[in-house]
């Protein structure tokens, strides 16, 4: 079977978004996909819509609007991997045989539901005590300094580079880059995290097209992919909340792709919060435990370092519309491989990974972790 | 209360289950093992316990006004709970904690 190739991706604008219909605001993403990939909407035979907060129905609501609508058009909900998630299941649907030209949109209009940090789910014996996902965060960052023997100052190092690249990116909501210091000294959240370590809530899209490659070179491919659902968390596994999730999808996928993530010529991850790229880098095995941080500040995961880790500015420079986040990560990933990322281009990359880890569930390590590896052939 | 509040007996102590095949214990009540599929068996655990983590909100969420002080609290010899901070003394990892349920919700202070 051919594997899946991405022929066409695409980004809304990100930002405050809330007058935006939903379906316009997922033509912003579409439109320039389709034209990328030189697809016509009624090519496309099947959709799967990755959304946390989306109305009822609205995989058909966007297929309807973009003249997509005849074939299945289906919701995914994987938290913040929603998006993640519906391009592996796209592309699982193309590698398959079942579709000649699938099409994955991550889409969210968070500032439509919430005007502050995301509001734990109620039912949930977490969410019910107040926990909400920075204080989530904020609690494994300490678990992690504490482990590690880190001075929590130094966390404000990831936003630093995240924000620096942000700071050379169109797509990217905030922007200029901010200093060390800037970030530290910005509103505290939930200690240790300030502001500008905490991804600002936004509404966007993003839309990745996929059909089946055709083994000539210079695609871009799906060369391997995972998903990995969570385990009870605080449970038996005695490491920080939702990395258990991570580590397996990485094994997962290290073993279908015959080679280690380390193989990566950029990555892009799931950087909520500062704590969360620490703790993702760690569990992906890019840095051994508890030398993640000191790597970041000593610049290996710079744009010009050796393993470029969110190039393009991740989710605390181009904001975190849920659902969208996992689209945009694969949209970034593609711009790189065909050398089109703009200011934040990393040097003549083959190969790029995704990673996104959707949690939130109480009494879980995560909901699920997804990771893609893209390849230019 | 919430259906899905976490449970004291008349005692204090927290209802709870544990896995027959890996001794994981959770609470509130889940009918097989969230980590191994194993059966389970009820069980009741101590109250009193020692910090795992823990952090200061200063925003509101819900219906609660910063500052909110949240700890998961390691029960000895049960599960990790998450807890409403109440105490006086700062918190640190050798502290030794006690949780009790007001209301549906989880409260931890100091031990007296």
């Amino acid at each position: 079977m051919p594997k899946a190739a991405v022929v066409g991706a695409g980004m809304s604008p990100f930002g405050r978004l809330t007058d935006w219909r939903l379906e316009d605001l997922a033509w912003a993403a579409i439109e320039p996909a389709l034209l990328a990939a030189g697809v016509e909407p009624e090519e496309v035979d099947t959709i799967f819509v990755g959304t946390v907060g989306g109305p009822v129905g609205v995989a058909s609501r966007i297929a309807r609007a973009a003249g997509m609508a005849g074939g299945p058009a289906v919701a995914v909900e994987a938290a913040c991997a929603s998006g993640t998630v519906a391009v592996k299941l796209a592309a699982d649907a193309v590698e398959s045989g079942k579709s000649s030209c699938a099409v994955a949109i991550g889409i969210d209009q968070l500032t439509t539901q919430v005007t502050k940090a995301l509001p734990p789910e109620q039912t949930d014996v977490e969410g019910a005590a107040g926990l909400a996902m920075p204080a989530m965060y904020a609690l494994s960052a300490r678990w992690w300094l504490d482990t590690y023997g880190v001075d929590e100052a130094e966390l404000a190092w990831v936003a630093e580079k995240n924000l620096g690249n942000a700071s050379h990116n169109p797509r990217s909501l905030r922007r200029p880059a901010r200093s060390f210091d800037e970030i530290l000294q910005s509103r505290m959240i939930s200690d240790p995290l300030t502001v500008l370590q905490c991804c600002p809530v936004s509404d966007g899209a993003a839309a990745v097209i996929l059909r089946p490659s055709t083994g000539r070179s210079d695609e871009i491919v799906i060369q391997a992919s995972g998903v990995a659902g969570g385990r009870g968390w605080p449970g038996p596994d005695p490491s920080a909340w939702a990395t258990d999730c991570v580590r397996r999808v990485r094994d997962q996928v290290e073993s279908r792709l015959g080679a280690p993530l380390t193989s990566a010529d950029l990555v892009e991850m799931h950087d909520a919060f500062t704590i969360s790229e620490i703790l993702t880098t760690e569990a992906m095995g890019l840095a051994s435990p508890g030398t993640a941080l000191r790597a970041v500040r000593d610049g290996e995961f710079h744009r010009e370092g050796r393993l470029p880790i969110n190039p393009s500015g991740g989710l605390l420079g181009r904001g975190h519309p849920l659902g969208a986040t996992g689209a945009a990560q694969v949209t970034e990933s593609w711009l790189q491989l065909r050398g089109e990322a703009g200011e934040v281009q990393v040097r003549d990359p083959r190969r790029a990974v995704v990673e996104t880890m959707g949690g939130g569930a109480a009494g879980m390590d995560g909901n699920v972790a997804a990771i893609l590896v893209l390849d230019r052939t | 209360m919430s259906v899905y509040a976490i449970r004291t007996d008349e005692a204090g102590l927290i209802d709870g289950v544990r896995c027959q095949r890996c001794d994981a214990a959770w609470t509130p009540m889940v009918h097989r093992c969230p980590w191994c599929g194993g059966p389970v068996g009820e069980e009741r655990f101590a109250a009193d316990g020692r910090p795992w983590s823990w952090t200061t909100m200063t925003i509101p969420v819900g219906d609660l006004e910063p500052p909110t002080t949240l700890v998961y609290v390691d029960l000895q010899g049960g599960p990790r709970v998450l807890a409403r901070w109440v105490g006086a003394p700062e918190l640190s990892k050798d502290l030794p904690v006690r949780v009790r349920v007001e209301a549906g919700t989880v409260l931890a202070s100091e031990e007296n």
